[in-house]
């Protein structure tokens, strides 16, 4: 940098802020700033912000009666559909509540499943897994109380 | 613009059931939105066609809206999102930007840099010249840098507020912003010198 970039540098601040009334000045500094690529980028650095508000501070159109209309149209369909997933909503909270409940339910009818079964086949016998399994599968049970009669079995098991 | 108590009283008529009360939401805080979108699209129709969906989110989230901040805020924070989402989109479909720079582009700026205390350069014409040069500077910048650009520099938002209205981490904001200044100088300097260049070639 050299000290013609130091003054033109030095007169930019000032150049940019309007205080420069000479016409031959300004000018000056215009044509160093066209011609020198340092000073050139200092400008633009300096002009940046400025730029940016200029360019991007028109205000912007009203909104038209159209965009409330179609608005309201979009509002409406919403609520519409809302309604409709408020009740697949409800069914779906009312569905995770019985889950617990019904664990709890097939928990107790498996175990009511190896204790009857364990009985009904004597009181000295040792009701296996597989035995639950075809327990089960003659009587048409479900894949969920064949389980839970598994589980119960193996607890009963590691009880003894 | 209403005040934070009507804002609420209105919200609250609007979870009641009471669409009307919406509307009036809509027309206190509709110009404002609008005043955002049109920072990063001049389409006109664009405009709305965010504007309508910023409105539906914010209607059909409205239980979620903690009346901790102005509604105002909460509006503009769901506004600034759905145009960075616009932005997103509209990049993925337009990777190459055809605009290219004229002579008159770079003479535009150099005037600014001159010229744009005098009196009569922010004429409407001007502003309009100078807004479509910097569309296309913009157009070159990612979704992110030129959204925290205008953000910051536009609308005079903190680092802490860009944050905020973007979801994103302080430092995240920071670092783009200084990205977004170094990528738009460069742009900016390079389509300047395109500019010349083409009037050597052309005129000369």
């Amino acid at each position: 940098m050299n000290n013609d970039c130091r003054f033109i540098k030095k007169q930019l601040n000032t150049h940019m802020r309007g205080t420069v009334s000479d016409p031959g000045r300004r000018n000056a500094v215009r044509e160093h700033i066209r011609s020198c690529a340092s000073c050139r980028e200092f400008a633009l650095e300096k002009n940046l912000s400025l730029l940016l508000k200029k360019s991007f501070n028109e205000d912007a159109p009203a909104p038209s009666e159209k965009f409330f209309k179609g608005l309201h149209q979009k509002i409406r369909e919403a609520s519409i559909t809302g309604e409709q997933s408020m009740f697949a909503e409800l069914f779906a909270r009312a569905g995770l509540r019985l889950v617990p409940a019904m664990t709890v339910l097939v928990l107790f009818l498996s175990g009511s499943l190896a204790y009857f079964y364990k009985d009904a086949a004597g009181a000295d016998s040792n009701s296996t897994i597989e035995d639950i399994i075809f327990f089960a599968e003659d009587n048409a049970l479900s894949n969920d109380l064949v389980l839970a009669g598994v589980f119960f079995e193996e607890v009963r098991c590691g009880e003894k | 613009m209403g005040t934070y108590a009507d804002d609420i009283a209105f919200v609250k008529k609007t979870l009641a059931g009471d669409r009307e009360a919406f509307d009036q939401l809509v027309r206190i805080h509709s110009q404002r939105v609008f005043q955002i979108i049109y920072r990063f699209f001049k389409d006109k129709l664009m405009v709305e066609d965010i504007a309508q969906e910023v409105f539906l989110k914010a209607y059909t989230s409205l239980n979620t809206y903690s009346q901790e901040a102005a509604f105002g805020s909460w509006l503009a924070s769901i506004t600034v999102r759905t145009c960075y989402g616009q932005l997103k989109k509209e990049k993925q479909l337009r990777d190459n930007p055809k605009s290219s720079f004229s002579y008159e582009d770079a003479a535009l700026l150099d005037n600014f840099c001159f010229d744009h205390y005098a009196p009569g350069y922010s004429s409407p014409e001007k502003t309009v010249m100078l807004r479509d040069f910097m569309d296309k500077v913009m157009h070159r910048l990612s979704p992110k840098e030129a959204m925290v650009l205008l953000l910051t520099e536009v609308e005079g938002k903190t680092v802490r507020e860009v944050a905020q209205l973007m979801g994103l981490s302080r430092i995240n904001v920071k670092v783009s912003n200084f990205r977004a200044r170094k990528h738009a100088l460069q742009i900016i300097r390079t389509l300047s010198q395109q500019g010349y260049v083409k009037k050597r070639n052309g005129y000369e």
